[in-house]
């Protein structure tokens, strides 16, 4: 047994002082002295002294603190004659610490307040590289950051104000496409997201959104574009991610995933009324199968492909339908064309009304009205338009002595203005109206001549209430029921000016109910314009009032369906483009499914409905008759025409879109920014 | 089970639970289209501020700021939290920019020097007290110059007796630098008795050449050669104790600094 | 500047009080009945009883009512009665002085503030002293006395509702405190307007060692046996009740006996050394095996219990005061009506100081029904054996007498990282200069570190020429008067704990004190348990690895509490 190394009694052992910054320059040599150095780290060790000279003599200057003056005295030369015992103390572990993270602590703010002066580009503060579509913005941080336009304000901007919004302000620069309001939440204004979630919530397997949302719904809170585009997380990262969660954070009716619980496609796309309805069963089960097709440009074989009628677009994400020409025209042009219909009258000398006092001497009265015996017993719309001016609401279209003389100063102001003359009579100018109008000016100015010789002798000898002169009667040719031309033309036969459709997409007819459909449903219609529309719409209508028949001009909206647009108002679909903006909440593309099945690729997903109660032809509740028996157009909500084809079933999607593929998402088929390209 | 393993059970429970808690909140969060990312690095504000915090405590050892034994506690588990925390805060993705960086660096370091901490204050102690006399690491050179003037006196010679060439030759050839002063660091960082069982075989390989009273000096020697080892074996050791900390504390001022300059850009650039 | 020496400052000048005891006023003490008996020949020179009169001694009136010694302070001097008349409250008890309890002196705690301002108030240079301060006499001195004094408002109504005992002028009282190193056992106030002497327990100790007469010896221990010995029996359960008539009865037979050396540190010395660990040197008190013919009750000191182990002694406990040896055996020896001898070995530990009652007085008492057997009387003699505390380390403790601490400080060295964040918080509490060295006898994983422990009985005290080394009034903690320490090291020397350390002095400028002779100065310093920070003792806080704690080792259960952590 060896002695122990340490001793612990006072004599041996000092305190250690581990706290202390400096130990002697000797404890690492193991010889320590037990004065320990100063606390500033000098030794304390003063064994020699700096010998004062007194006269001739050297005398020891040391203290009475440092032993006092030694008994040998200073050395001849004046040098001290102790050895010199003081050491050079070291830093205690301790200290070291201390200094190093002193270091570490300085260069770190040395870096970064280098990092953060005036002179310093402040793209060495960039948090990463942004996504290579933003790349050459990166060197630029004003660009996107209101904070990077100056330095000095980076506390502030930092602590005392939210950029965020005006952060958004500068991505909406390039990001022009995004709605009017890019920040409500899927940038469509409160209230109208407000109310789809209205209309969401009638329909039982909607996407029900809870009422607070986070609030953001209903606060109008704004979300800044950088709550989902986070960037600055490398070139190829996904700025757009959005997870399923997070649509469902809102959209409260949770369900697993598409496979499990997305609501099934009840209404889309085969119950959404087309723009052009077409029954897709009954062209393909009774038509298209018919032995005797009037059709000489399409054939059996392809009029049963959908490829004949239906091709995708450049892009190949829709399914355009093909024009007119190349698809309806093969059997429904000639009942466009070729059907017996005198055309739509827009000016008429009409018989006079009976219930008329003036018996003895009509001509006296009203002076020359050249009426034939097939004159219409009414006036057309347009032309108690004109007559009426401003008036609305005549509430009859017969023709009385005043009327006459009011419709002689019309046709002798044409005369001398020309179409201005009409223009003006109408109120609410339109230049769709208008420019009906203006064709037909011309073809008044000829019948004022030609049916009303002396029109401005006898106008004026009645505003001078002087007897009317007489004129020879206009010869009154033979009426023809179908005349001989199309377009404008003067029937001296009836004395009608009457329009008569060119052919399919007529400009006349168009431009006519583009005018009327619009204005129909609003309160302060004129009777003309429903006359007219009634005239126009009614689907076995003739184009004249109280004239039925199988005529062509009814029947625009036979096939022609009219919407109605977000803001009310109701417009015709000329078009067969079916997916607008409207729909950018959903995207599909049909060219990736197609090439699945190519045999028989539509009717994989589109099934044909051949259920007979849908092969109706003009289903009743399409068109309502009103009180007056006339045929009126059912509100699109309570029953939207169809296509005639079966609901794309969500379970033959969700054999491919499913947790295997990892296509299940929302995003897979939904766009958040509705307004969004 | 006693305490110690009792709290370090609940410690760990806590730390698990408190980082699932916290996925899941920023899950939710991120969801809710908040801002958990913000929200996290103000959590990671606080937590390396209370870390470093603990250094305040130390140097404030006469006010009654509870236990450094809890404190300790506590810097360790909030210190393990860190890392999910910080996990959630980056979205588990490398940094890009410069700051990021750095700081991700030095929270990486400092957390990674902690646990290095944890295990050597956790190793180091119990086999401290196995091997060699306690002796406080700042005194160890003293007790190195006293076993090697006692070495050199039993190789000068005992009294009456006239050195040992042999025994010279071999504490001017082996031993001599060894007593000089702390030696053998990394074989005893690492367990390796090598250096000693060598010294002390050089030491018995003279056997043969000495007589009974030399042989008896080499025993002193060797005594003193195992004296010494224990003495480097308790530098070492210490000393693994304490340079560790080198790391672990200044780097965290580096830390703190970087992390103040983190949170300016990051609240002055977000647009969110 | 002067070396400070004892008696630099008189007790009449300590601690606020400014008297000064003149040529006359010895002369009148001298004249006194407490001192005409005494030789003043036996003194030695350099010690004589007029000096220690002057210097130990001081004269306090006190009012009526006046509270002069409190039941369970540390006290470390004696009074005499000079005139007048003190009453001694006999009613043992917490509850039957709380109206006295409340003047007690506080513990003078930093506040928080003052508590933070160390941070940068703290002298940087180590061991820095104030010359000055040496020498006032006035002004902030720690208190050995304490001037501050509660009174009594109803002397009556006290008198009344608890048992008192009045004593005439003539009478010595506290001597057995401040000799015994024991707390006071009774509060004493004054009964009507009286002059008291108060003497050192140093100046007490120089007159019982060098009077020839032994008188103030042969009184002290009669008087203890009037007054001591009862409510010191009382406090074992087993006579708590009996009557004062048997208590009167039985005191008698009972005898105060003291084994080892009463009045120096030497015992402990020489046991530390190299006999440590051996039963044999200790004074044997009881022998495992003998007849049980006494019950031992311990006063004051340390006694090992130990049980024979083949060719050694197993450990297996120790005795602190106010524990029982014997009892178990003569109870058990009652009750079968067969005597079996004692369990264990009794031995003192340095110095014991204990009252024996013979056996056949408890058995006369337990058959007169006086006493009853308590059912539950198997209390062990010893300390139940507990598996955290391996013998080993009761051995340990036992062995270098670390059982004497109260605050002792023993670290888990398998937890200890070394970071010395104890002493530095150490060194931080106590103007930069740490007060313990985190060194020390170790044994298994614990070690007990040079840290004062502030014993039971602090033999540092014993050869303390001025006092300066004292006990705090309230809770005994051990501390040391730096105003008043002359340096002597006497008090270092003494420690078997190697708790105190010399240390040169230094003044502001760091350079060392030196006296006439250009010698240091020294000062003795020690841990003060931070009794004057408002956290307690900041080594323990600021351990971060719960390796450092400070245990009472009076009772095991609080080191087992630690050890089995």
């Amino acid at each position: 047994m060896t002695d122990p190394l340490q001793q612990f009694d006072w004599k041996s052992s000092s305190y250690e002082r581990p706290g202390d910054a400096w130990v002697c320059g000797r404890a690492c040599a193991g010889a320590p002295c037990r004065l320990g150095p100063s606390a500033d780290g000098e030794c304390s060790v003063r064994s020699q002294c700096t010998p004062e000279k007194i006269g001739d003599r050297y005398r020891c200057t040391r203290s009475v603190l440092y032993g006092g003056k030694c008994a040998d005295g200073p050395n001849p030369d004046g040098t001290c004659c102790q050895a010199d015992e003081s050491c050079q103390p070291a830093m205690s572990l301790m200290k070291r610490r201390k200094i190093a993270g002193v270091i570490c602590a300085s260069i770190s703010l040395a870096v970064c307040l280098i990092l953060f002066s005036d002179s310093t580009p402040l793209t060495l503060v960039s948090p990463g590289k942004v996504t290579s579509a933003h790349a050459a913005l990166e060197a630029n941080c004003t660009a996107c950051h209101v904070a990077g336009e100056a330095h000095s304000g980076l506390l502030s901007n930092a602590f005392l104000s939210r950029n965020s919004l005006a952060d958004s302000e500068k991505c909406l620069k390039c990001h022009q496409d995004i709605g009017d309001a890019p920040w409500a939440p899927h940038s469509v204004a409160g209230h109208l997201l407000a109310e789809s979630t209205a209309n969401a919530a009638v329909s039982s397997n909607s996407f029900g959104v809870s009422g607070k949302p986070g609030g953001y719904v209903h606060s109008g809170q704004q979300l800044a574009c950088a709550t989902c585009h986070q960037e600055h997380h490398g070139r190829s990262f996904d700025l757009a991610e959005l997870s399923d969660q997070q649509c469902q954070t809102c959209h409260k009716t949770q369900f697993d995933d598409f496979a499990h619980g997305h609501p099934e496609f009840e209404n889309f796309p085969h119950e959404t009324r087309p723009n052009i309805y077409f029954d897709h069963a009954r062209h393909i089960n009774a038509y298209f199968a018919a032995v005797d097709l009037p059709s000489q440009t399409l054939d059996k074989d392809s009029l049963t492909a959908c490829s004949t009628c239906h091709q995708q677009d450049a892009a190949g994400g829709m399914m355009l339908t093909a024009d007119f020409q190349h698809t309806c025209a093969g059997c429904h042009e000639s009942q466009i064309v070729d059907l017996p219909f005198p055309g739509v009258p827009f000016f008429a000398v009409t018989q006079v009304a009976e219930d008329s006092d003036t018996e003895q001497d009509e001509v006296s009265v009203y002076g020359q009205w050249p009426v034939t015996e097939s004159s219409l017993r009414q006036m057309p719309p347009v032309m108690s338009l004109l007559v009426h001016g401003d008036t609305a609401g005549i509430g009859s279209l017969s023709m009385t002595p005043e009327l006459i003389w009011q419709c002689k100063e019309l046709l002798l102001r044409v005369r001398n203005v020309g179409e201005v003359a009409l223009a003006e009579r109408v109120p609410e100018s339109h230049s769709l109206l208008h420019g009906i109008l203006c064709e037909l000016a011309p073809l008044l100015i000829t019948v004022s001549s030609s049916w009303f010789p002396g029109l401005r002798d006898e106008l004026a000898a009645h505003t001078a209430e002087q007897p009317l002169p007489n004129f020879p009667d206009v010869a009154t040719p033979e009426h023809q029921a179908m005349p001989p031309v199309r377009g404008w033309y003067i029937s001296d036969g009836d004395r009608t000016i009457r329009y008569r459709p060119v052919a399919h997409a007529d400009p006349v007819l168009r431009r006519l109910l583009d005018y009327l459909v619009p204005r129909i449903g609003q309160e302060s219609v004129s009777t003309e314009l429903v006359e007219l529309f009634t005239a126009l719409s009614n689907p076995s209508g003739s184009g004249e009032i109280h004239r039925s028949g199988p005529l062509a001009t009814g029947r625009c909206l036979s096939c022609h369906t009219t919407s109605t647009d977000r803001d009310g108002t109701l417009r015709v679909n000329w078009n067969t483009k079916v997916l607008g903006d409207y729909f950018a909440f959903t995207r599909f593309r049909h060219d990736p499914h197609t090439q699945i099945d190519v045999a028989n690729s539509c009717l994989t997903c589109h099934q044909i409905l051949n259920d007979q109660q849908q092969l109706d032809f003009y289903r009743p509740e399409y068109f309502r008759r009103d009180d007056l028996g006339l045929w009126q157009p059912q509100p699109e909500t309570s029953c939207p025409l169809t296509s005639g084809l079966g609901p794309v079933k969500r379970s033959h999607c969700a054999s491919c879109h499913n947790e295997s593929t990892a296509s299940h998402g929302c995003l897979e088929c939904h766009n958040y920014h509705v307004h969004g390209p | 089970m006693t305490h110690f393993v009792r709290r370090r059970i609940t410690g760990l429970t806590l730390v698990v639970v408190l980082s699932l808690l916290l996925t899941a909140a920023t899950r939710l969060m991120e969801d809710n289209l908040l801002r958990p990312r913000t929200w996290l690095g103000w959590v990671l504000v606080v937590i390396v501020l209370f870390l470093a915090s603990y250094r305040l405590r130390k140097q404030l050892a006469m006010l009654p700021l509870g236990a450094s034994a809890a404190w300790l506690q506590c810097h360790i588990y909030v210190g393990l939290l860190s890392a999910p925390v910080f996990l959630l805060h980056t979205g588990a993705r490398w940094p890009g920019g410069g700051i990021e960086v750095v700081t991700a660096v030095l929270f990486l370091t400092v957390f990674c020097t902690g646990i290095l901490g944890l295990f050597l204050t956790r190793m180091i102690p119990p086999r401290l007290t196995d091997r060699g006399e306690e002796v406080i690491r700042e005194r160890i050179p003293v007790f190195i110059r006293i076993l090697r003037e006692e070495a050199e006196a039993s190789v000068a010679g005992a009294k009456n007796a006239a050195p040992s060439e042999v025994l010279s030759d071999v504490y001017l050839n082996h031993l001599h630098s060894f007593f000089q002063r702390p030696k053998n660091f990394v074989s005893h960082v690492f367990h390796s008795t090598k250096p000693r069982t060598a010294l002390l075989n050089a030491l018995d390989d003279t056997r043969r050449f000495l007589n009974t009273q030399h042989e008896q000096t080499m025993e002193q020697l060797a005594a003193c050669v195992r004296r010494k080892d224990d003495l480097d074996y308790q530098y070492a050791m210490q000393s693994l104790l304490k340079y560790w900390l080198f790391l672990h504390v200044p780097l965290t001022w580096g830390l703190v600094v970087f992390t103040c300059s983190h949170v300016v850009t990051a609240m002055a650039f977000t647009s969110r | 500047m002067d070396r400070p020496r004892r008696w630099d400052m008189p007790f009449s000048q300590e601690a606020g009080h400014d008297s000064v005891l003149t040529d006359a006023d010895i002369d009148s003490l001298l004249a006194n009945d407490a001192f005409s008996r005494i030789d003043p020949a036996g003194f030695k020179r350099s010690v004589p009883l007029r000096e220690i009169l002057r210097n130990d001694v001081r004269i306090v009136d006190f009012e009526q009512g006046d509270v002069i010694v409190r039941q369970g302070d540390w006290g470390s001097s004696a009074f005499f009665v000079l005139s007048g008349a003190v009453r001694v409250e006999l009613d043992r008890g917490d509850d039957a002085s709380s109206d006295l309890i409340q003047g007690r002196q506080k513990k003078p705690r930093k506040t928080f503030f003052r508590s933070l301002a160390q941070l940068w108030q703290n002298n940087h240079h180590a061991e820095f002293r104030n010359p000055d301060a040496k020498q006032s006499v006035s002004g902030n001195l720690r208190s050995v006395g304490g001037v501050t004094r509660v009174y009594i408002s109803d002397v009556s109504a006290v008198i009344e509702q608890h048992k008192t005992a009045r004593m005439d002028a003539g009478h010595w009282f506290g001597e057995l405190a401040a000799l015994g190193r024991t707390p006071r056992v009774a509060t004493v106030f004054a009964d009507e307007t009286s002059t008291l002497l108060e003497i050192r327990w140093q100046g007490l100790r120089d007159i019982l060692r060098f009077d020839r007469d032994q008188g103030l010896k042969k009184y002290i221990e009669d008087v203890f046996r009037e007054r001591a010995m009862a409510s010191l029996l009382r406090t074992e359960r087993l006579f708590a009740d009996i009557s004062d008539q048997e208590m009167a009865d039985l005191m008698p037979h009972c005898r105060l006996e003291t084994f080892g050396e009463y009045d120096t540190a030497k015992p402990f010395r020489e046991l530390s050394g190299e006999n440590a660990g051996s039963v044999k040197n200790e004074p044997l008190i009881a022998e495992q095996g003998d007849y049980p013919n006494a019950v031992f009750l311990i006063r004051s000191g340390v006694a090992r219990l130990s049980q024979k182990h083949h060719a050694g002694r197993h450990t297996v406990g120790y005795l602190n005061p106010g524990r029982v040896f014997g009892l178990r055996e003569v109870l058990q020896g009652f009750r079968s009506g067969r005597s079996t001898g004692y369990e264990a070995r009794l031995s003192a530990i340095g110095y014991l100081n204990a009252v024996v009652i013979p056996a056949s007085i408890v058995e006369d008492l337990l058959r007169s029904g006086a006493i009853s057997d308590p059912e539950d009387s198997c209390r062990p003699a010893v300390h139940a054996t507990h598996d955290a505390v391996d013998e080993n380390l009761l051995n340990f403790l036992v062995d270098g007498k670390y059982v004497q601490g109260t605050e002792t400080m023993v670290i888990d060295m398998d937890r200890c990282t070394r970071c010395d964040d104890c002493v530095r918080a150490c060194a931080t509490t106590h103007d930069n200069n740490p007060r313990f060295i985190r060194h020390g006898p170790v044994s298994g994983r614990h070690m007990v570190a040079n840290a004062c422990m502030h014993c039971l009985d602090p033999v540092c005290m014993i050869e303390c020429p001025t006092g300066a080394i004292h006990r705090e009034t309230l809770g005994g903690l051990v501390l040391i008067n730096d105003q008043t320490c002359i340096g002597c090291a006497q008090c270092a020397s003494n420690c078997p704990f190697d708790a105190i350390r010399m240390v040169e002095t230094r003044n502001a400028s760091g350079a060392i004190l030196v006296d006439s002779k250009n010698a240091p100065i020294l000062e003795a310093t020690k841990c003060d348990l931070c009794h004057d920070q408002p956290g307690g003792p900041a080594c323990q806080r600021a351990c971060p690895h719960d390796a450092l704690e400070r245990i009472d080792l009076q009772s095991l259960s609080e080191l087992e509490g630690v050890i089995a952590r």
